[in-house]
């Protein structure tokens, strides 16, 4: 057997054997229904009773927001499950005996991220039935660039997970793999959120201390646009609500790109530092 | 590996911080760019007399005004429109109560003579002489603006002093009809009272008519440089009739497009008269519940980088746009009257809509409330038609399931950009949280089968089998 073939193989049995474990578990399950009842009760039927208060909305699909959060969250657990998972093995000592057998860095970063890409392809048919169930029941109905944002999270799941395995990669402790996963995609998620909300303030009349933080966190966006990985999705999403499929394709491109460079990165990690405890 | 990442962060933490603080050692100074000197004086700003750019640039509904000082290095324009610029020389300082650059128009106005000099790279792409213009606006003051430049602009400012001339005339001559009349109609009545006898209606003398003041309103000429350009960044300065760059005229300049173009709707509800509500973006779905009565005012629009925006309207505000180089807006450019707005459910056009005017009256009595009536021509009898407060197209939808909204123009087209979804909403909590429990069923019924798996198999035997599973 070549050492393709090899690799190829150790990828499939490693995706293969770690996906039915999270399928066999209940973990996936409840994490699913817990995201599913918070978008259901914190952003659907928020649209819902706003529609009821004020008679009448001119609103984007109030879908698309709580598909697009439940991707996002179904998005970083799998990438905190990456992140844990390497570096637990590491720590137990469970990924030296693996190195020992036909099993290499390439193999071995490309078998856990395929596990976790195809895990999210069962988060997206679970999505999919619940929202489409929603929106049957509340007549909110699904948008026309809602299969094109169905897509798109195939790929911001890869920015997510590359971003778990790499992290984890570099950290010698699984706490410090988790710690810097959660806090690193918290930051990207306040500061999308306060520069989305500093933005749409309106400009007259801000005060100086305002136009400071904006300028700041606008200067500080051209940054971040390149290390989240949420910011390839959001990208990818403005690109779809303007139908521009060029943009949208090179949201895609420049993930694929993303998520090459980071798991690129795991590896020579795992070849540089070895694989001991 | 740790150390790497660590110092990484570590220092994008201390960079940020490094540039937090030397903008903070004088925030107002950093953001707004105005030296000390300028700003000295409580209460009265010291003036520095300098050349600026005075700046009428189209905005997509009119012709803004804002100028460019010394200490703003780029000028931006809308690309394919026709913009007007001046070379001036004016005292200018800076106004810390409303944080802009003022000039004193006023106190000081000196033409600058030249020509402009546009360059892309390092070649002239145009040059540009003064030319008179006028602003004309047909319909009055308030109404759409013109702009007429060359020698017609000083015909047409002549053209309306005419008009005026004219005018002032027939006001004149009325006056003096209506004197004659008022003396006539005294002698009349004099008469009446003392015969006792009424007049007849043949005696009774026409009053006259009191002539109508002209709408049109025509600005007097002015000399500028009024130019439009295509997409792209250039350099401009000023040259004089020697072929000198005039010093501090040179600036850069930015030409820029919308990046969308589409029909934006002011929805006012009926229920909420004064609250308006906005849908600038077709992705955007109309959600109602119940029967509504809503009207909606459709205009063009165009989605600008708002930075690029705000910087080409209000220049002289440093303050203005900072923050917003990733931001866009609409700007809704002109209202579209000549349309009909068609409902269609199926694919089928169940609703033709034309626009029409409304007025809304106050209930009587002391308790609020009112209503929103159209407004009919006035009827026999009726001396005067009522002013309506705004004209819009009305929709009364009781709206079951999902609908489409559209605007077509007087040859039947459908405006790009006017479609709008419509949907009426159905509110049930309790089925809302059902549907999440789906995936827990199914992770229940796994968890379930693969235990019943286990059972099935003889003792001793799991380890086995779950290395070969």
């Amino acid at each position: 057997m070549s050492v393709w073939s090899n690799r190829t193989n150790a990828i499939k049995v490693t995706a293969r054997r770690e996906l039915l474990s999270t399928l066999y578990g209940l973990g996936l399950y409840v994490v699913l229904f817990v995201i599913f009842l918070l978008t259901a009760y914190g952003s659907i039927r928020v649209s819902l009773l706003n529609v009821v208060n004020n008679g009448l909305e001119a609103l984007p699909n109030p879908i698309t927001s709580p598909f697009y959060l439940t991707v996002f969250l179904a998005a970083t657990y799998l990438g905190l499950c990456s992140a844990i998972a390497i570096s637990r093995e590491r720590e137990q000592g469970t990924l030296e005996v693996l190195f020992y057998g036909p099993v290499d860095s390439l193999s071995y970063v490309l078998g856990k991220y395929l596990q976790q890409v195809l895990t999210f392809f069962v988060v997206l048919a679970f999505s999919l039935v619940n929202f489409f169930l929603l929106s049957q029941l509340t007549n909110l109905g699904f948008s026309g660039n809602f299969f094109g944002l169905l897509i798109l999270s195939i790929f911001l799941a890869s920015c997510m997970i590359a971003f778990g395995i790499f992290l984890s990669a570099a950290a010698k402790r699984n706490i410090f793999a988790v710690v810097l996963f959660i806090s690193l995609v918290l930051f990207f998620v306040i500061f999308w959120g306060a520069h989305s909300l500093i933005m749409a303030l309106p400009g007259k009349n801000l005060t100086t201390l305002l136009i400071y933080t904006r300028l700041i966190l606008d200067n500080v966006n051209i940054l971040i646009q390149w290390i989240s990985p949420l910011a390839y999705f959001v990208r990818g999403m403005v690109a779809v609500s303007q139908g521009n499929i060029g943009q949208y394709l090179l949201s895609i491109v420049s993930s694929l790109i993303y998520t090459t460079l980071l798991l690129g990165a795991a590896v020579i990690i795992f070849d540089r530092r070895g694989v001991k405890r | 590996m740790k150390r790497p990442i660590v110092s990484f962060l570590g220092s994008l933490l201390i960079a940020v911080l490094a540039v937090g603080l030397v903008w903070a050692a004088d925030p107002s100074e950093a953001l707004t760019q105005v030296p000390q000197e300028v700003k000295e004086g409580q209460g009265t700003p010291k003036k520095e007399h300098q050349f600026v750019w005075s700046l009428s640039p189209w905005t997509g509904k009119e012709f803004g005004g804002s100028f460019a000082p010394r200490q703003v290095d780029t000028i931006y324009l809308l690309a394919g429109e026709t913009n007007i610029m001046n070379s001036l020389r004016s005292e200018i300082y800076y106004w810390d109560i409303t944080q802009e650059y003022m000039a004193d128009w006023f106190g000081t106005k000196e033409e600058v003579d030249g020509k402009l000099e546009i360059l892309k790279g390092n070649s002239v792409f145009k040059t540009v002489e003064k030319t008179p213009y006028v602003y004309s606006y047909p319909e009055g003051y308030y109404g759409r603006v013109e702009l007429v430049t060359g020698p017609e602009a000083p015909e047409a400012f002549e053209r309306y002093e005419k008009l005026q001339d004219d005018y002032y005339d027939a006001v004149s001559a009325y006056y003096d009809a209506q004197s004659k009349w008022q003396e006539k109609m005294d002698k009349l009545l004099a008469r009446v009272r003392e015969t006792g006898q009424y007049a007849s209606p043949e005696e009774i003398p026409a009053s006259p008519q009191q002539p109508e003041a002209p709408k049109l309103y025509v600005t007097s000429p002015v000399e500028a440089f009024v130019f439009d350009l295509p997409e792209g960044k250039y350099r401009i300065r000023l040259v004089d009739s020697n072929g000198e760059v005039v010093p501090e005229t040179q600036k850069n300049l930015v030409v820029f497009s919308p990046r969308r173009a589409g029909v934006g709707y002011e929805i006012i509800p009926e229920s909420k008269w004064t609250k308006p509500v906005l849908s600038d973006d077709r992705n955007q779905v109309l959600y109602l519940e119940g029967r509504r009565t809503f009207y909606l005012k459709p205009s063009h629009e165009l989605e600008y980088n708002q930075y690029q925006y705000l910087k080409m309207s209000s220049l002289h505000k440093p303050l203005e746009g900072l923050g917003t180089r990733s931001a866009w807006m609409w700007v809704h450019t002109e209202e579209i009257v000549d349309a009909k707005i068609q409902i269609l459910k199926d694919g089928e056009v169940i609703q033709t809509i034309e626009r029409k005017p409304y007025y809304v009256e106050q209930t009587p009595g002391y308790a609020l409330g009112y209503n929103i009536v159209e407004v009919t021509p006035p009827e026999e009898g009726e001396t005067s038609e009522r002013e309506p407060t705004f004209e819009a197209f009305r929709i009364d939808l009781e709206a079951k399931g999902k609908y489409v909204m559209r605007l077509v123009d007087a040859s039947g087209e459908v405006i790009p950009g006017s479609e709008r979804v419509i949907r009426s909403v159905r509110v049930a909590s309790w089925p809302l949280y059902t549907i999440p429990l789906i995936p827990l069923l199914v992770g229940l019924a796994v968890v379930a089968w693969r235990r019943s798996l286990k059972s099935d198999i003889p003792e001793g035997m799991e380890t086995q089998v779950t290395t070969e599973g």
